[in-house]
């Protein structure tokens, strides 16, 4: 296993393996769908019942309720009508949707965050993750750890705040420029340098914490695999490479799908706290859009038809995510059988 | 928690556009529409101002202590200059017959234990024990929908004014709430001399479809104006400003930035929008009749142009606290407390809580409002809203004789300042909740703090606001004699008393002339695109909306 | 399980540096340690400040005109208001008690699931991954889920804190990719001396997975322990509210009354000065992470390297 595993030590490799040498999981195999759905049932009926009670926590509170969903499709008063009664007005509101040019602005500036972020953002709890773990002294360690994370617990006011407090026109930044004759920079107001702003935001709240997934998949790593790699020549960033981040990979992976899926969501309180700041052009995004086109307007319709959408298009994105994760050989969120 | 229930006397408008709400929240009362609730389908509706008087009771003023500084007229506020020792006991019977209702009301503040000595010597006193469920004020409105949408509502519910915009309230109302117009309409003076005390207009907003539906909670009638620290004024030996040119002299003459000191908060669209009401902008209903006929949206008039350039050369000045930008994150009260702004603009209750605040680490500190001005040095306009804050509705289920003890035992809620009724209501049992110190003005307790500090039989009557915080030196003399001066001045509305619910695409068409127009007071687009923003505000449900309310006009006569 | 051990003692030899890596570069080290500094700083700081201006009066806050950077004169006044709100120290136990009790239920649930997922080519796994992702990307409004909780008899009821988010997806997706990374060989093996799956996630799968279950835990806990939203619906009467719900209650959302009324409560507990609103938001925030401080400790200590070698030798 040492040997081949920084090859390929992902769950994919892993999946493979137990498919090929499980008595179980010969019946994913292409020769095997034969077996009946009795042989079957016999074979997996503990993992149905352990799944089971999952199922049916999702089944009771998230699916029956999410069918008033198809308000999206109604005119929807919750007092006469209701679910039932409220009147049917088919595709008017995705229509108002994809006419509206706000919508669209709103559209536009999700996605450039988004795509911003994908690339300063989440790599971030990576390199920290990394970072702390090949500190040696176990007392550094766990004294970073212990306090990168904490920022989490701020809320979104308290963060915004504190930027204000040292980058904002009257903050500690500008009084210190000023104090020398300066001109204060332009940093929290700015409408240009905004995708900036809110993405150093997040990093500074969410990294720490982002970090602990990565560690606890670090500490899975066998370390022996770095000790035979060690011994064969391989120096440190040729371990980082062919054996750290191989381990890596799957929860990496899994966590770049699954936050594509959320693609259509930056976030909510940061922008509009700082709506005012910068302008509706740049602090505008979808879940801001949805509540002042949908919540505040009591269009409830048209906020869930915004949901659907934003659903919709989230799983258009986890799936072809998926399949470019299967191309590279990867698990993915799904099992590629 | 006095600091905690801060936000208790903020008004609204603050609250509101603090969450970058629509345009009405900003400014004014429905300057952009917003404040009201409609739907899709709903084109919008109002009721009829003909006839709302016969189903509100008949006004009947309680002959109580007389104040030691009357109110000039209706509107502004009567003070007293201390807190009375012998007070008059206005219910002299314990009137309920003990049946237990549910209650369910907005807390701002550190919820009291469910049983607690304040609630069982209230029950005591009047008869009719309630059971309580607070519920946060900030997301009341959420809780509601849930509640409303679901049916599943208590004997008495206590729902804010700005939380009435939950979907086709109006149909909820109908459906779940009781019509208290048998009971109350006409002369009431006799079983319910404290209701009747209530004035006529509050009342009044408690009519949906003609029927009286909620028992109204009273506050004063001014919205908000510019507020200065007279004490940084002496020092830095400046005066209130007369006219706008003015403001921005005092503004340039009194901003340091090396000092870490500016002038202003923002003014144009909180506390009530002072800059609008100096350039006499139509704030309350937003809409004034042109004389050709025509309804007009304050958005499209002269004054509001003149108000946003002025706005904007405020920003150019460079005399704005650098915050003002970004102040959903910057809290200006305290910013203001601290004097590094000197004028700010804040709701009438923001007094009070800054002197709560301040009247133990600064003992100097002095907050008043500037006198009224016009921006030419002209006749000034200052600007009015609703006088019912908060509503109490009745379940519709509940039997009739349980609804005329609670309308009993709203009654003694009601009781005004200078009874027995209002010293239990509001600071609890003496001894136990409240101690009078040397001048007589009772002081809570920690366990009062705890139990009668934060308002909730308060809310379930309505009494005439009065000026009555003598503590602070001075306080009661200024505020009343400012209202009594501003009450001149306040703003008469076509659309008073009617109902309105507007279309929603007018609601939907606000939100994006506050951003645009923030973008011009900010400094981000130039002063000369605010016509391209009507044009796209009218084709955006702005002529939706003066259809709407040319409809209105025609169907009351106005 | 011999060769490990002789790397773990060789390990431990001289600060903890296994024997096989190289010395690191003195300008490694000093780049390390100044962006490690730098991150510390960077978090460090503002909590000083979140601390101090909890602990600063009126005074202070005026003074500096917001948050306190340099403490000038202490007080605990905040916190000691807070604690002296009466219901607050129930709501602790409330709280303590749903995060407990949450997080248990929440694990137990995951790992079934998660384990009952991972299991290549059995039964219905996709259709059913399927189902747990689009619960991820469609979500019920207030009124349906209100209308569900109500129906069971929930309401005002702490299972009404727990059960309807007692399974989240993206933390059964992540346990279960964890339990995917266990080799195969392992389970097989237990297999075929005759273990069923319910042994084999018992016996091998979830000893092997502390440090997931570590995190996982961690997620659920912070999530019961910081949840208000379901509390504001479903509870009604003040003393089972947990502690987010009353602390909500001082950070005064720069709201909300009408102005005016004569019967405001206007002054201040005898004998004590209020403690500064900002101080109150800022003692919030502190009472709020505290527990997380706690129980990080017990969560890292699962992140030491090397768990799953003597597993897998052994």
């Amino acid at each position: 296993m040492s040997t081949e595993a920084p090859e390929a030590p992902g769950p994919g490799a892993a999946g493979t393996r137990a498919a090929s040498t499980s008595p179980q999981a010969l019946g994913s195999k292409p020769s095997g769908r034969r077996v009946s759905l009795r042989q079957r049932l016999r074979r997996d009926w503990a993992l149905l019942v352990m799944v089971l009670p999952g199922m049916a926590l999702f089944a009771v509170f998230h699916y029956l309720p999410s069918l008033g969903n198809i308000i999206a499709f109604q005119d929807y008063s919750p007092y006469s009508g209701g679910f039932t009664g409220s009147p049917w007005i088919g595709l008017a509101n995705f229509r108002l949707m994809f006419t509206d040019a706000a919508f669209w602005d709103a559209l536009g500036n999700t996605l450039t965050i988004t795509g911003f972020q994908l690339i300063f953002y989440f790599p971030v709890p990576i390199a920290l993750a990394l970072a702390l773990n090949s500190v040696i002294s176990p007392r550094i360690r766990s004294l970073v750890q212990g306090v990168v994370y904490l920022p989490h617990f701020f809320s979104w006011v308290l963060v915004v705040s504190l930027f204000q407090q040292i980058l904002g026109g009257a903050g500690l930044l500008a009084q210190t420029l000023r104090q020398h004759g300066m001109q204060p920079l332009d940093i929290m107001t700015s409408p240009d340098a905004f995708i900036v702003l809110v993405t150093a935001q997040t990093v500074w709240k969410d990294a720490g914490w982002g970090m602990i997934v990565f560690l606890a998949a670090l500490s899975t790593i066998d370390p022996n695999l770095y000790e035979v790699s060690a011994t064969d020549g391989a120096g440190r960033w040729r371990r980082l490479w062919h054996i750290t981040l191989p381990g890596l990979r799957p929860v990496i992976v899994l966590l770049l799908i699954l936050r594509l899926g959320d693609a259509l969501s930056v976030g909510f309180e940061q922008f509009i706290l700082q709506r005012q700041s910068v302008g509706a052009g740049a602090a505008e995004v979808l879940d801001t859009y949805v509540y002042y086109k949908g919540f505040l307007v009591q269009d409830f319709g048209y906020g869930a038809a915004v949901g659907l959408f934003k659903g919709f298009v989230g799983l258009l994105l986890i799936l072809a995510a998926n399949r470019v994760a299967h191309r590279f050989g990867e698990q993915g969120i799904y099992q590629k059988s | 928690m006095t600091t905690s229930f801060s936000g208790r006397s903020t008004d609204r408008r603050t609250f509101l556009s603090l969450l970058g709400t629509g345009a009405a929240a900003t400014v004014g009362g429905g300057l952009l529409g917003g404040c009201s609730n409609a739907t899709k389908s709903s084109q919008g509706s109002a009721g009829q101002k003909s006839g709302l008087s016969a189903v509100v009771p008949k006004y009947q003023p309680y002959a109580g202590l007389p104040p030691d500084i009357p109110a000039a007229a209706d509107g502004a506020l009567p003070g007293y200059l201390s807190y009375p020792r012998d007070l008059i006991k206005a219910v002299p019977t314990v009137r309920g017959k003990g049946s237990q209702l549910t209650v369910m009301s907005p807390l701002w503040g550190s919820p009291p234990a469910s049983a607690n000595a304040y609630y069982a010597a209230i029950a005591a006193r009047t008869g009719t024990p309630l059971k309580w469920n607070v519920q946060d004020g900030n997301t009341y409105r959420d809780k509601l929908t849930a509640l409303l949408g679901a049916a599943d509502v208590p004997d008495i519910l206590v729902i804010a004014s700005w939380h009435l915009g939950i979907p086709r309230i109006s149909e909820a109302i109908a459906n779940l709430f009781a019509d208290l117009t048998p009971m109350l309409k006409g002369d009431i003076s006799g079983r319910w001399p404290l209701l009747a005390n209530i004035p006529t207009d509050a009342w009044q907003a408690g009519v949906w479809d003609g029927q009286l539906k909620a028992i109204p909670w009273v506050r004063q009638a001014f919205t908000g104006y510019f507020m200065y620290r007279k004490d940084l004024f002496q020092e830095l030996g400046v005066t209130p400003p007369k006219n706008a040119d003015e403001l921005l002299a005092l503004g340039k003459a009194v901003t340091d930035p090396a000092k870490g000191r500016w002038a202003f908060s923002d003014l144009w669209q909180k506390g009530g929008g002072p800059i609008p009401q100096i350039f006499r902008v139509p704030l309350r209903h937003g809409w004034v009749k042109d004389p050709s006929g025509k309804m007009v949206n304050g958005l499209e008039t002269d004054e509001f142009e003149a108000g946003v350039a002025f706005a904007r050369k405020l920003f150019d000045a460079k005399v704005l606290h650098p915050g003002v930008g970004g102040d959903a994150s910057v809290d200006f009260k305290q910013v203001f407390q601290s004097g590094k702004i000197v004028v700010t603009s804040d709701g009438f209750g923001g007094i009070r809580e800054a002197y709560a605040v301040q009247s133990r680490s600064n003992p100097a500190f002095r907050m008043e409002p500037f006198p009224p001005f016009a921006h030419d040095g002209g006749t000034p306009v200052v600007s009015g809203g609703d006088t019912a804050g908060l509503f109490t509705f009745v379940n519709k289920k509940l039997p009739q004789d349980k609804i005329e003890e609670y309308l009993t035992l709203a009654d003694w809620c009601s009781a005004p300042f200078g009874t027995e009724e209002n010293l239990l209501l509001t600071y609890g049992v003496e001894g136990t909740h409240f101690r009078r110190d040397a001048n007589g003005t009772p002081t809570y307790t920690a366990q009062g703090q705890k139990d009668a500090g934060v308002p909730t039989y308060d809310f379930l009557g309505g009494r005439p606001p009065v000026v009555s915080e003598s503590q602070y030196p001075g306080y009661v003399q200024m505020l009343t004699s400012w209202y009594n001066n501003a009450v001149k001045y306040l703003d008469k509305d076509m659309f008073d008393g009617i109902r309105i619910e507007e279309p929603v695409a007018l609601q939907k068409a606000g939100q994006p002339v506050v951003d645009k127009v923030n973008d011009i007071i900010f400094g981000r687009r130039p002063v000369s695109d605010l016509e391209q923003i009507r044009k796209e505000w009218r084709s955006g449900g702005g002529d939706e909306g003066r259809a709407f309310y040319e409809k209105v006009v025609k169907d009351n006569n106005l | 399980m011999t060769v490990t051990t002789a790397a773990m003692v060789r390990r431990k030899r001289r600060s903890g540096r296994p024997i096989w890596e190289e010395p690191p570069t003195p300008a490694g080290r000093v780049g390390k340690a100044l962006l490690l500094a730098l991150v510390v700083l960077a978090v460090v700081f503002p909590l000083w400040v979140v601390v101090i201006t909890s602990l600063s009066s009126q005074q202070t806050i005026d003074a500096t005109g917001g948050l306190v950077v340099v403490p000038q004169g202490i007080t605990p006044a905040a916190y000691l208001q807070i604690f002296s709100g009466g219901v607050v120290t129930r709501a602790v136990l409330v709280s303590t008690f749903i995060t407990a009790a949450g997080t248990a239920l929440s694990l137990a649930v995951t790992a079934l699931s998660a384990y009952g997922l991972s299991r290549p080519g059995s039964l219905w796994h996709r259709p059913l991954l399927f189902a747990v992702l689009l619960t991820f990307l469609f979500g019920p409004g207030i009124i349906p889920s209100y209308l569900v909780v109500k129906s069971l008899g929930l309401i005002d009821t702490y299972a009404s804190l727990i059960i309807p988010t007692a399974l989240n997806a993206f933390n059964l997706v992540v346990l279960r990719a964890f339990f995917m990374n266990i080799p195969g060989e392992l389970i097989d093996s237990a297999r075929i001396d005759g273990a069923g799956d319910f042994t084999i996630l018992g016996r091998i799968v979830l000893p092997l997975s502390k440090a997931a279950l570590a995190v996982i835990g961690l997620f659920y806990a912070v999530g019961y322990w910081n949840a208000f939203f379901n509390a504001m619906l479903y509870i009604n009467t003040t003393e089972k509210w947990p502690l987010q719900l009353v602390l909500r209650l001082y950070v005064v959302n720069g709201a909300a009354l009408p102005s005016g009324g004569s019967s405001g409560p206007q002054s201040s507990i005898a004998g004590m000065a209020p403690a500064p609103t900002l101080s109150l938001k800022m003692a919030i925030i502190v009472i709020a992470a505290v527990p997380a401080l706690l129980i990080y400790p017990f969560v890292q200590r699962h992140f030491t390297k090397g768990v799953i070698v003597g597993a897998v030798k052994g």
